[in-house]
């Protein structure tokens, strides 16, 4: 006879864990929550195509040191930091661009933001958001916004490229919690729009 | 509730990022579901990883995060949760990386359950074979009342080892025992009495595993 478990009602049984398969390195990396923009409430969803940014011309940047992000040694070249500012660095272009190559980096699927005025590098995935918006509600980001001469980044998409040590996972997150009114509250709002 | 991925990353950048409102509430959740009271164990809780949304992650990968985000009122639960499923579950070499333990983290871990498991074994013999308290069996033909004849030893015993339940890999030194089905619809021959003392005296033994818990698992001091 077994011991009748009505401990905790949610409690999960031990058997039922299955471990799974071991990720492959570098699989948590990937932003596996990444889904388009929400259109804006009252707009039938079939009228409202969730805008996908066309790729941007990449520049080739150099991530600087601090960023934890593992790349693909055979796309990037070892990193180079200009000025280090917390896990926030400018972004470095100045390298050898011949040793890099450029498709490695690529635009978020959601959140490269045509109308964003900087470019945030994770790992090679490239992040274009507003520093306003990010500064409304993040003190940290408002002083790293303040702080980092913006002006002084390479810019080659037209506006600066500053490197975040975040994971891509993470910074998503961020972003869909600032840009997705209550997504933390009801995380799947987004797959509404879907 | 968010998967654990998610639920990761949102306590990550909350406290990176500094925002106070929505760490609020992702503390709430963990506090609610890793009590660091008593009190908060209450059977009709949902608790530990079996909150979040599928898939469930492991509890090691629970221990990680917290022991990581310095959640030290948490801390307790998640080292029972993941010391509960035994040594091999601790020490999988099979899990992703999030879910490895730390050498730190793991001797902790397998101290704490070891020592988790001889209170168990301990605590379990002593309310079974131990003094009983000023309770009269009300059945004159419960073993209790010859505790040291060898079938009522054997009755105990029988007992002790449906609790214990040797074949288990873990423990379940905090779980709510229901002594009628331990010992089945005749109770093994006990009297009410006696399996209702068990039960409330059992509550007193989870009682004192609790409070014990952050000194099993190296967590004072």
């Amino acid at each position: 006879m077994r011991l009748r478990e009505r401990d905790w009602e949610g409690l999960p049984p031990p058997p039922a864990f299955t471990t799974g398969k071991q990720k492959p390195t570098g699989e948590d990396q990937k932003d596996s929550t990444a889904t388009p923009i929400a259109p804006p409430l009252g707009l039938p969803k079939g009228d409202f195509e969730p805008r996908i940014p066309q790729p941007p011309r990449l520049e080739p940047v150099i991530a600087s040191e601090t960023d934890s992000v593992p790349t693909s040694p055979t796309t990037q070249s070892p990193s180079i930091s200009v000025s280090t500012l917390s896990d926030f660095t400018i972004a470095d272009t100045s390298d050898d661009e011949s040793l890099i190559d450029p498709t490695a980096i690529t635009p978020h699927s959601t959140f490269y933001l045509d109308d964003g005025n900087v470019e945030v590098l994770c790992g090679n995935t490239l992040f274009r958001v507003h520093t306003t918006i990010l500064s409304f509600h993040s003190p940290a980001l408002r002083r790293m916004f303040g702080q980092t001469s913006l002006s002084s980044a390479e810019s080659p998409n037209g506006c600066p490229r500053i490197s975040s040590s975040d994971t891509i996972t993470d910074f998503a997150t961020l972003l869909k919690m600032i840009y997705l009114p209550g997504y933390v509250l009801f995380p799947h709002a987004d797959e509404l729009f879907r | 509730m968010p998967d654990f991925n998610t639920f990761s990353s949102l306590l990550r950048i909350t406290a990176k990022y500094e925002l106070p409102t929505v760490r609020s509430q992702l503390l709430e959740v963990i506090h609610d579901a890793y009590p660091g009271t008593f009190e908060g164990l209450a059977p009709s809780k949902s608790l530990g990883e079996g909150i979040f949304s599928e898939p469930t992650p492991h509890p090691n990968a629970v221990l990680n995060l917290f022991v990581q985000q310095e959640l030290t009122s948490a801390l307790p639960m998640a080292y029972y949760m993941a010391a509960r499923r035994g040594l091999d579950s601790l020490m999988d070499r099979h899990l992703p990386q999030s879910a490895t333990l730390s050498p730190d983290i793991l001797q902790s871990a397998i101290r704490g359950f070891i020592t988790l498991r001889e209170m168990e074994l301990k605590e379990t013999h002593r309310l079974i074979f131990g003094p009983r308290p000023s309770r009269q069996c009300s059945s004159l033909k419960c073993p209790s009342l010859k505790a040291t004849g060898p079938r009522a030893s054997e009755a105990h015993q029988k007992v002790t080892d449906q609790i214990t339940d040797s074949s288990q890999p873990g423990t379940k030194v905090l779980q709510v025992l229901s002594f009628a089905d331990i010992c089945g619809g005749d109770y093994r021959g006990f009297c009410e009495s006696c399996v209702g003392g068990w039960e409330a005296e059992h509550a007193e033994v989870r009682k004192k595993v609790w409070i014990a818990l952050p000194d099993v698992f190296g967590l004072k001091g």
